[in-house]
């Protein structure tokens, strides 16, 4: 089954679908369209927190502020899902497409889009901010401004990702870390106010690096505008484009993160509550990621290849540092926060490839990757948390007196180091196929990184599920519904793209889902086409060629 | 041109005349509503001048300028008056508050003069003006900070008499025209440049701009809100009306005072964030915060182009709408505002408190980032990143402030707000310190015509 899925992934990668082909389209396309789909995901989650900001108090014990919280996500990803289905695969260019002149006189619009790699982190960032609101279940005091910082965090990621103006997608990543600060600041351990400085530390850091990269290339591009299609064809000079290039690296490097700019994340991921841990290691992170693929190794290409062994090398002591150190722990959470440090360093490989298997990889692992590390991270959260303990020797044999929640970490290890049937195993296999070529020695060290990191899971798995239980111990209580619900989304989510990369299908139809794999397929196959060591293969004409989506005028909305 | 371009300028002055008179002659529960009145008059003045003042003119044989610039910057200073009385309208029946009132109507009246001046006297006398009632308003509330700073202003005062004197006689003309024509770029001497450093230093002590940030500071800390939003937001922003246009006059000699601005604005960034990361009162906060965004504008001004003004200008908007405002909403009758628990106590004052105190961080997408972006464009563009680099350090220190402030405010639990009898509570709804962060947030919806307007004004500057 796997090989079967890994050989459907690397023929759909290696044949990248011509742009403007006629494609079997889902069933059900096209029936509801949407011209302001991406504000809506946007701004919904904004206004539904203004609105949680000023609801009347509830009675004491009530869930109100959940209850708002859960069913603005449940309509933001019945939203994504909708644009997911509808979205047109094989093809190239923007979709959901809206633009509108914001500040003309600083070159500055209102651009909103999507291709397939924004698609599938939308999608990911829907899933995940579901499980994080569920995840905070049990959340009774102080929940309104929980809530309120939860969905507005969801909506400067939602705004990152379906940016097409530089400004607005910095606008929305620095917006991103005073609500992500707070929430880390003011709910979860003992050290959580150092966890929020070197939080705001680093991502202040990463702000400041982005912002420095978007104004060095406005300038380098001359056209007074910050709208992404215009500065992606920018010629700076080839040292601009280096500083350019290492500035946007430097910036994703301390979201995704990767050593040295790990820390925050160690020690967030270990003292805040599941619900912004899921959401932080799950969508917040991987912008990082977002970064690197869309503006690094997508706009930088000269100096993309020129720092590409730095990366490698940034990568591989990323996920073996991130190993050494969850061996050394004996803190549940510490080293599960390790642990979820491996899929950026394994993203971080994919970029470094930079060939067009390793940057297809390095999208799906994005996704898959933040799913994987969200329920590393928060099974160990909830588990100690249930346990009553976070050390292993307390923290002990857990299998047979919370069995649920112990299953579930062990599939959160096994997904970050990449089982088979997950889909953090075909897109970490893609990326490791696809850099051996280009980046061999820091494929190899990953490798090896990996390895070591399953001697990591497996001490884990040893000491803390199948180990004798230490009878100083609280007693432990299993997962509760709700714990459930949310690492069962995370888990489904990861089994359901590991095992239909390509969508199910009937009579060679798409039903339902068209296939994560061919959502980001071409808009991967057109960003690494600059990459490519091999000639593709010339498209066919169409003999009824349908224009590309950011072709063909778009409505947008009134302002 | 007509007259009645003067119009706003004159029911600025009878604003302030009728306070002064009111609270003398009428008792003393009918002064609420003189209170009413001085803010209903700011906002016609702003509407005429809206108005009015969009006509291009000079009055009094050119001794008095109406251009986009002048329109700039007087409208955001009578909107920096707006929220300073709505602010003060929350800070209660204090008597410092009343007599402080007319004088900060008197502090916006010198910056409209300096804003339409055409000539070093004009720009003398409004500035002049301006810090002796923002000082005077400062100094009902204490005297001996009054004194202080009453000294300060003097060396200033001292400074910019000098210098102008030297550029009189150095130009032949008091004009800014003259100026400008008179001072070539090879006129760049030592001499020329310390008497330009002489005069700049003037403006910028009233400026507040590190390390001369004592008068902005030492009033928002030790006087009341009414005489800290005059200090720190109405007079830094006549200071940097000023600012832009003496620069507009010595562009030709930009190298004798740009690099020092910029290093100035520089320092001002870096300390402004770092202190206001270490500050441990919200007041503190906010003080360093607007030095930390002086320092922005300041550098926009240093850029000494076009597009580096009209940066300025938008931060300067942004500056004097949250200046002005928040140190009123950062206080109290007790001094201090108790920051822990305070969305229970006031949830109406915490959230405009965070929004003014985020939009002076430079955090998006208020009209602060608004401003700065704009300004840190100008400066990559300038090839002057170095200053970029300290702003941006600036404001990653200034962001542990913010976030520090906003984790008290909303999370960390206060005092229970006593119950006041039949199950009445002591939380306060009062709506009125919304006013200021309602305009902030419009600041933001609407930078578009708002930057415009301000490239407008820059470009009436006639820069490069």
């Amino acid at each position: 089954m796997s090989g079967l899925t890994l050989s459907i992934l690397l023929e759909t990668v290696a044949t990248p679908a011509p742009s403007a082909s006629p494609t079997p389209a889902t069933f059900g396309a096209n029936v509801i369209g949407f011209s302001f789909l991406l504000s809506l995901l946007v701004w919904g989650p904004a206004v539904m927190a203004a609105v949680t900001a000023i609801l009347p108090e509830p009675r004491p014990g009530s869930r109100t502020f959940l209850g708002v919280a859960f069913w603005t996500n449940a309509g933001a990803l019945a939203l994504m899902i909708i644009g997911y289905s509808q979205f047109q695969a094989y093809t190239s260019g923007l979709q959901f497409e809206e633009n509108l002149p914001w500040l003309p006189a600083l070159g500055i619009s209102y651009h909103l889009g999507v291709d397939g790699i924004g698609m599938a982190l939308l999608l990911l960032n829907g899933l995940v901010g579901i499980a994080a609101v569920i995840a905070a279940w049990d959340l009774r005091e102080r929940a309104r401004m929980f809530f309120v910082l939860l969905l507005l965090t969801q909506a400067t990621i939602n705004g990152v990702v379906v940016a097409r103006d530089l400004f607005v997608l910095f606008l929305f990543w620095a917006a991103s870390t005073v609500p992500i600060a707070i929430l880390v600041a003011g709910y979860g351990g003992q050290r959580r106010t150092g966890a929020a400085s070197r939080l705001l530390a680093y991502w202040g850091l990463g702000t400041a690096a982005l912002l420095a990269a978007v104004l060095l290339l406005s300038n380098a591009a001359g056209a007074g505008t910050f709208d992404l299609l215009t500065l992606g064809k920018a010629t700076p000079s080839s040292r601009v484009e280096l500083v350019i290039a290492a500035l946007f690296a430097l910036a994703a490097m301390t979201r995704l993160p990767i050593v040295p700019f790990h820390s925050w994340a160690r020690d967030v991921y270990a003292e805040a509550p599941a619900g912004v841990v899921v959401l932080v290691a799950g969508a917040a992170s991987r912008l990082g990621g977002y970064v690197l693929v869309r503006l690094f190794a997508g706009i930088e290409h000269d100096a993309a290849r020129t720092l590409a062994p730095f990366l490698g090398a940034l990568a591989a002591l990323t996920v073996i540092y991130a190993v050494l150190a969850a061996l050394r722990t004996t803190d549940v959470r510490r080293l599960a926060a390790y642990l979820a440090l491996v899929p950026g360093g394994v993203t971080l490989l994919g970029v470094a490839g930079l060939t067009p298997l390793s940057l297809d990889g390095t999208v799906l692992l994005l996704f898959a990757g933040g799913l994987a590390a969200a329920l590393v991270a928060g099974a160990a959260a909830t588990l100690t948390e249930r346990a009553q303990a976070r050390s292993m020797g307390l923290a002990s044999g857990l299998a047979g007196r919370i069995p649920k929640l112990s299953w579930l970490l062990l599939v959160g290890c096994l997904a970050v180091l990449g089982l088979p049937l997950l889909a953090t195993w075909s897109s970490g296999l893609m990326v490791f196929f696809g850099s051996f070529r280009s980046q061999p020695g820091a494929a190899f060290m990953v490798a090896i990184g990996l390895v070591i990191g399953a001697a990591a899971a497996a001490r884990l798995m040893h000491r803390v599920v199948f180990g004798a239980p230490n009878p100083d111990a609280p007693v432990p209580t299993d997962a509760s519904l709700a714990d459930s619900w949310y690492l069962g989304i995370l888990v489904g989510a990861l089994l359901w793209v590991g095992l239909l990369p390509s969508g199910p299908k009937l009579f060679g139809i798409p039903v339902v889902d068209p296939g994560l794999v061919n959502i980001v397929n071409t808009s991967t196959a057109d960003l690494a086409s600059t990459y490519a060591t091999t000639p593709t293969p010339t498209p066919s004409p169409s003999p009824t060629p349908t224009p590309a989506p950011s072709e063909t005028p778009t409505v947008s909305p009134a302002p | 041109m007509r007259t009645t371009t003067l119009v706003p300028e004159a029911i600025v002055v009878a604003a302030a005349v009728g306070l002064m008179l009111g609270t003398r002659l009428l008792p003393r529960r009918r002064w609420l509503w003189l209170r009413i009145g001085g803010l209903a008059a700011v906002v016609v003045a702003l509407g005429l001048e809206l108005w009015l003042g969009a006509t291009v003119g000079t009055l009094f044989a050119g001794g008095w300028q109406q251009d986009r610039f002048a329109l700039f910057a007087k409208a955001a200073l009578l909107l920096g008056l707006v929220v300073l009385i709505a602010g003060d309208l929350e800070a209660g029946d204090q008597d410092a508050s009343w007599n402080g009132l007319p004088l900060a109507f008197l502090v916006v009246f010198g910056g409209m003069v300096a804003a339409s001046a055409t000539s070093l006297v004009g720009l003398w006398a409004g500035l002049e003006l301006a810090a002796l009632a923002a000082i005077a308003a400062a100094g009902v509330a204490s005297r001996d900070v009054g004194i202080r700073l009453l000294l300060v202003s003097a060396v200033a005062g001292g400074l910019l008499a000098i210098g102008f004197g030297v550029l009189y006689a150095m130009a032949g003309g008091s004009s800014l025209t003259a100026l400008a024509t008179a001072l070539r770029p090879t006129s760049v001497s030592i001499p020329l440049a310390f008497v330009v450093l002489l005069t700049l230093t003037g403006v910028i002590i009233r400026l507040g701009l590190a390390p001369f940030q004592i008068a902005t500071l030492e009033g928002g800390l030790s006087v009341g809100p009414l005489g800290a939003g005059a200090l720190g937001g109405l007079l830094t922003g006549v200071a940097a009306v000023v600012a832009a246009r003496l620069l507009s006059g010595l562009d030709a000699v930009n190298l004798a005072w740009a690099p020092w601005l910029s290093v100035l604005a520089a320092f001002a960034m870096v300390l402004g964030g770092l202190r206001a990361a270490t500050a441990s009162s919200a007041r503190a906060i906010v003080a360093w915060l607007v030095v930390a965004q002086v320092g922005w504008l300041a550098a926009g001004l240093a850029v000494h182009d076009e597009r580096g003004s009209a940066g300025a200008l938008l931060v300067l908007g942004a500056l004097l709408l949250a200046a002005a405002a928040a140190p009123a909403l950062a206080a109290d009758e007790n001094g201090d505002v108790q920051l822990a628990g305070l969305r229970r106590a006031q949830p109406i004052r915490a959230v405009a408190l965070t929004v003014l105190v985020l939009s002076l961080a430079g955090v998006p997408p208020l009209a602060g980032f608004i401003g700065q972006f704009a300004v840190a464009a100008e400066l990559i563009r300038s090839s002057v990143a170095w200053v970029l680099l300290a702003g941006l350090l600036g404001s990653l220190l200034a962001l542990f402030g913010v976030v520090r402030v906003i984790r008290q405010m909303y999370l960390e639990p206060g005092p229970e707000p006593a119950a006041r009898g039949r199950g009445r509570s002591t939380i306060s709804w009062s709506p009125i310190p919304l006013a200021p962060a309602v305009l902030v947030l419009l600041y933001s919806v609407l930078a578009n015509p708002i930057s415009g307007l301000a490239q407008q004004g820059a470009a009436a500057l006639r820069l490069p």
